[in-house]
């Protein structure tokens, strides 16, 4: 990329917060409701179709973590990131306990899957084990995880 | 579909500042056919409190401020939300907030799901025009009724007519209020005291010097007892004083006989709550929330004499405004009036909505 091409990325990603998307808005808004949100379902698919999805944030450790309650859930998250050398934002675990605040006020990263006794009232003959495997891929597939420690 | 044929009504809360988006979808989930069993599906971290008022619920959470861009968030919701429409198959799926969000929509476009968007109105004047956009994206626009509506100067107001209105939507009916002294006994307070609940939280996360002012004024008659809301939003709860009595009964509204007189903001469900069981209130409005307009609901409750509002936060206006509200007189009056105003609840009709838009569409 020659310095000018550089240069014009760089002003376009300056302005596209600042200016492109408040015009963007600005101009839809006044567009009747159906054409309004038609051209931003075209533009994000267009977009979509043109760029590749956005990567996951990335974190150095995940760790599953089932059958926890609030007191252990804590621990393990004041724990981690020391144990791991790492910043309580780089650390994600993912729990089915419903004390979601703990990693919130702790500014790590929480993912929830519904407990085996919560998914076996509603699917009384289903299989949680199959489920819970693929809701964790899916969990650590929308990440960029360093370590995943089950 | 369940294996006993039940239709999932799937319920997509956002996390608002307190309670409002999550509880009006329970208020609608319970109150759905007997055909139907529901799933919420929140952003809020009220999480073990819809899952103790029976539902399963699965909790995805708001982006982490300051680290992670909003297409990258709105990416790994959609593929969230992918993964629960093809593991419950929803019948229909329901959205409370303000705002849909973009991976949201992307994941329910195209997956054959109609979609309900239950959105409040009284937003502040000149804000939120363009998620307006997204009303096409959903098959029906369901508004909870604001008793203030007449008021209402937001952008939602200029669209009701394309939105099925019904009335104001409560978590609890009347009767389901226990009765004052059944109340009282629960909260260990004394049925023949005056009993003034205070919730916090109109500072959003500080009890700060205008709550500390209530107390302290409160604190002068030996005939008041005080009672201090704790917030079930853990990492939101307002930090109270140690030596102020508390509760944290859900939903609180059961246990609204136990008191004469609420100091509370003003947003959707608490100021409908006061309304529509007679409490008499105190409105402090919170003037600092990006969309609800407390102050206008606060100011048309005042007018309408069902209500006190306080959004100076002077000393001489609240001494003003208790020396009104502890006069048993004017409390008896100030509930009559909210008694009058006929207040029903609207969250039956919405779940008729809900209903009729997941049969018309599915067979």
């Amino acid at each position: 990329m020659n310095p000018v091409q550089r240069l014009f990325r760089q002003a376009l990603r300056h302005a596209y917060p600042r200016v492109v998307t408040p015009l963007y808005r600005l101009l839809v808004r006044r567009l009747p409701p159906r054409a309004g949100y038609l051209v931003w379902r075209g533009v994000r698919r267009a977009v979509a179709g043109r760029a590749p999805r956005p990567e996951g944030p990335e974190v150095d450790v995940a760790v599953v973590a089932l059958g926890v309650g609030e007191p252990q859930l804590a621990e393990l998250l004041d724990r981690l990131p020391g144990e791991h050398g790492v910043e309580p934002g780089r650390v994600l675990v993912v729990t089915d306990s419903d004390a979601v605040h703990v990693a919130a006020t702790r500014g790590s990263r929480l993912e929830h899957v519904p407990s085996s006794g919560d998914w076996r009232r509603l699917f009384p003959d289903g299989d949680y084990d199959a489920f819970l495997e693929r809701r964790i891929e899916s969990i650590t597939a929308s990440f960029r995880v360093g370590r995943l420690i089950r | 579909m369940s294996a006993a044929g039940r239709r999932r009504a799937l319920f997509i809360t956002s996390n608002g500042f307190g309670l409002g988006h999550v509880t009006r979808c329970m208020a609608i989930a319970r109150r759905l056919p007997d055909d139907f069993e529901s799933i919420v599906f929140t952003l809020s971290e009220a999480l073990p409190l819809v899952r103790r008022q029976g539902f399963f619920a699965e909790y995805f959470s708001s982006r982490h401020p300051g680290s992670e861009p909003t297409n990258q968030w709105n990416e790994r919701l959609r593929l969230r939300v992918d993964a629960v429409l093809a593991e419950y198959e929803p019948a229909v799926a329901v959205f409370d907030g303000t705002y849909p969000y973009g991976g949201m929509l992307d994941a329910l476009d195209g997956a054959g799901v109609p979609t309900v968007w239950c959105r409040r109105g009284m937003w502040r004047a000149g804000e939120g025009g363009f998620n307006l956009v997204f009303e096409p994206a959903f098959d029906l626009v369901v508004e909870p009724g604001e008793l203030a509506g007449a008021v209402d100067a937001g952008v939602t107001a200029r669209r009701s007519a394309r939105a099925a209105r019904v009335d104001p939507i409560l978590l609890c009916d009347d009767s389901e209020l226990l009765g004052r002294d059944e109340a009282c006994r629960g909260i260990g307070l004394d049925p023949s005291a005056v009993n003034v609940l205070m919730q916090p939280g109109w500072e959003n996360e500080v009890f700060g010097p205008s709550a500390q002012m209530c107390l302290e004024r409160l604190d002068r008659h030996p005939d008041v007892q005080v009672v201090v809301a704790v917030s079930p939003l853990r990492s939101r709860a307002v930090p109270l004083p140690d030596a102020v009595a508390k509760v944290s009964t859900y939903p609180l509204a059961s246990v609204y006989r136990a008191f004469d007189l609420s100091i509370c903001g003003a947003g959707y469900n608490i100021f409908h709550e006061a309304v529509a069981y007679g409490l008499p209130a105190l409105f402090v409005p919170n003037a600092g929330t990006p969309l609800d307009d407390q102050v206008a609901r606060a100011r048309f409750a005042e007018r309408a004499g069902i209500a006190r509002s306080w959004e100076s936060r002077s000393a001489s206006a609240l001494d003003e405004h208790l020396a009104a509200l502890l006069d048993e007189q004017v409390r008896a009056e100030m509930a009559g009036r909210a008694r009058a105003t006929g207040l029903r609840n609207g969250a039956r009709a919405a779940a008729q909505a809900v209903a009729r838009v997941a049969r018309e569409t599915r067979a």
